[in-house]
């Protein structure tokens, strides 16, 4: 595997116009062939700094930069071959089939009054394939449950081809059997070589199938590094302003020993405001 | 291919009882003599003349609204809107009168399509605006908005028909319900060049509006230049939209009901709803004229009154789903 960086951020800052500094002076490499997640609050500025990722927005001071060019000069369809993203929720305004919605994945390789290609049913016949969803073709998305939708995105990612994934939050509402399978999926898809960005909530599994966790904090990058290094009793407990307990994962299995984060069940901590102290 | 013989052939034979049938009905064998060129003075000049003209730009203005109204479906992601409850016809009408009462459409036959045009293009704009003040389109703030933009270009068409002697012309009731009655060839012509121009950068536009129904950011990740998109269709929707009010005055409802019946059998692919929407649009257009013409022949209805018939309950059906929801 490569060890060059897929996005780098560079003392990149976002302020929302008259808003708040969303993200603060992160530097952050994110390198090619690895899972690196996402991490920290609500409100720490990951939404934000996706949208950096992904040139929805530009940094108001610093850089972000995707295969070593700043992303305002990738045209949307360059960049699209290159990164796919699953987004966290999507509303489908039409009916549309399940084999229809994984076709857009092809929308980046395909001129404007270009029909489908061999290739392109090629990609979306793999993709359907490889989440699943080949008993599901014709079905329309929006009748299928949500784990099953957002398999669907996840193939339409898949379809595009691209070097990379950003995944938003995409286990969000899941059940344990989706949660599980979207990890998975997220691994195999760094295995074959791919770069995946993940946004979680899930600290255990991100623990577990990530290389790599950014924690973030209020906008600011709290420690990127390896599991083990980032995930820390004291340090959780300080970023999520709650008290947690790290333990090892008992195994069994290639995770064996991943930190994983339990939170302490107490009455009498103060939820709101100020730095937590519980009364024991 | 199969839904598009369906469909041509509906249409193709809408078009024919179109020019057969009216206050005088008359048998094929008439109707084909006299576009050859033969038969008796006066049946030449009913099918040449009114008949053919009218049908054609029936045909044609429904294709547009068709056109119009799922482009616009696509922008506002909701297929309640079409270019009248979103107050895009009115805003064609305003634009229509206002160039009519000037006096400025003495000086060249385009400045009223033209007027038409940015009046159309205007409303657009201010429902958009209006709809997405808060984030996303809110159904009901779309609905509001078309209703209340629709309101007030209604009152500007009175008020400026109320102080121009223009009424002789066209009246306020052709200006707000609509008639194809006024066809002729160079109105065909117009709304055909319209049409075909506009209707082809809707189609060229298929892959990003079916990319934008999935709304914005989505868009963008599959590559679509979502500026660019956006505004290509509102000028196609507006153009269509317009070209059909300058024609034949505001038709409601057309928009709405041709893009809805396609989704129902044929699904959302904007690659086959939109040639799809834009034959169903003209089937029924002419057949909503027909109907307008013959009911209580020889006296005519107003054709945005059989079109208000068939579409209202559709409306109300799209909108209680869409409430359920």
């Amino acid at each position: 595997m490569t060890s060059a960086a897929a996005w780098e951020l560079n003392d990149a800052s976002y302020q929302y116009p008259r808003g708040p500094l969303a993200v603060r002076n992160v530097t952050l490499s994110l390198p090619a062939a690895t899972l690196t997640a996402i991490a920290g609050p609500n409100g720490a500025g990951k939404s934000t700094l996706l949208a950096l990722l992904l040139g929805h927005l530009e940094p108001t001071s610093g850089a972000v930069t995707y295969g070593g060019r700043a992303l305002r000069d990738w045209t949307g369809r360059a960049l699209a071959r290159e990164v796919a993203v699953m987004p966290q929720h999507e509303h489908t305004a039409f009916s549309i089939s399940v084999r229809d919605m994984v076709a857009m994945g092809r929308y980046p390789h395909l001129g404007l009054f270009e029909g489908e290609r061999d290739a392109d049913r090629r990609a979306v016949g793999a993709a359907l394939e490889r989440c699943d969803l080949e008993a599901y073709r014709e079905r329309a998305v929006d009748a299928l449950s949500g784990g099953e939708q957002q398999r669907v995105r996840l193939a339409r990612a898949m379809a595009q081809e691209p070097r990379a994934y950003v995944l938003d939050e995409p286990t969000a509402g899941l059940d344990v059997l989706h949660e599980m399978a979207l990890f998975e999926y997220a691994r195999e898809l760094t295995a074959s070589g791919a770069t995946v960005v993940l946004v979680t909530h899930q600290l255990n599994l991100a623990a577990r199938y990530a290389d790599r966790i950014a924690l973030l904090s209020e906008g600011t990058l709290v420690l990127a590094g390896t599991p083990r290094d980032v995930v820390t009793s004291e340090r959780c407990s300080e970023v999520f302003r709650w008290p947690i307990d790290v333990h090892p994962h008992p195994g069994p299995g290639a995770d064996a020993g991943a930190p994983q984060v339990v939170p302490i069940a107490s009455s009498g901590v103060a939820i709101r405001g100020g730095p937590v102290t519980l009364h024991t | 291919m199969l839904r598009f013989a369906l469909l041509a052939a509906l249409l193709a034979a809408a078009m024919v009882a179109g020019v057969r049938l009216g206050a005088i009905g008359l048998p094929t064998s008439d109707v084909l003599h006299a576009l050859i060129g033969q038969g008796d003075a006066t049946t030449q000049t009913i099918v040449l003349g009114l008949r053919l003209p009218r049908v054609a730009q029936a045909a044609l203005a429904g294709a547009a609204l068709g056109l119009s109204g799922a482009t616009l479906q696509a922008l506002f992601r909701n297929p309640l809107v079409d270019p009248y409850t979103l107050g895009v016809s009115s805003g064609a009408s305003v634009g229509a009168v206002t160039a009519l009462v000037l006096g400025l459409t003495r000086h060249s036959t385009v400045v009223l399509p033209l007027a038409a045009f940015a009046g159309a293009l205007l409303a657009v704009v201010v429902v958009m605006r209006l709809g997405s003040a808060r984030g996303a389109f809110d159904t009901r703030v779309l609905l509001l908005a078309g209703i209340i933009v629709a309101a007030f270009c209604n009152a500007i068409v009175m008020l400026l028909l109320s102080f121009a002697d223009v009424e002789s012309f066209r009246s306020a009731i052709f200006w707000m319900m609509g008639s194809h009655a006024g066809a002729s060839g160079a109105s065909v012509l117009s709304l055909g060049i319209a049409v075909v121009i506009a209707g082809g950068c809707a189609l060229a536009m298929a892959r990003p509006l079916n990319a934008l129904t999935l709304g914005e950011r989505t868009a963008a990740s599959l590559g679509i230049n979502v500026k660019a998109a956006t505004w290509i269709a509102i000028v196609a929707a507006s153009l269509l939209a317009s070209a059909s009010v300058a024609a034949s005055g505001v038709i409601g409802f057309v928009g709405l009901v041709a893009p809805h019946l396609v989704r129902l059998r044929w699904g959302s692919d904007y690659r086959t709803l939109l040639p799809l929407a834009a034959m169903a649009g003209a089937t029924l257009m002419v057949l909503s004229d027909l109907l307008a013409r013959v009911v209580i022949a020889p006296t005519e209805l107003p054709i945005g009154v059989v079109t208000a018939i068939i579409g209202v309950p559709v409306f109300l059906q799209l909108l209680m789903r869409k409430g359920a929801a």
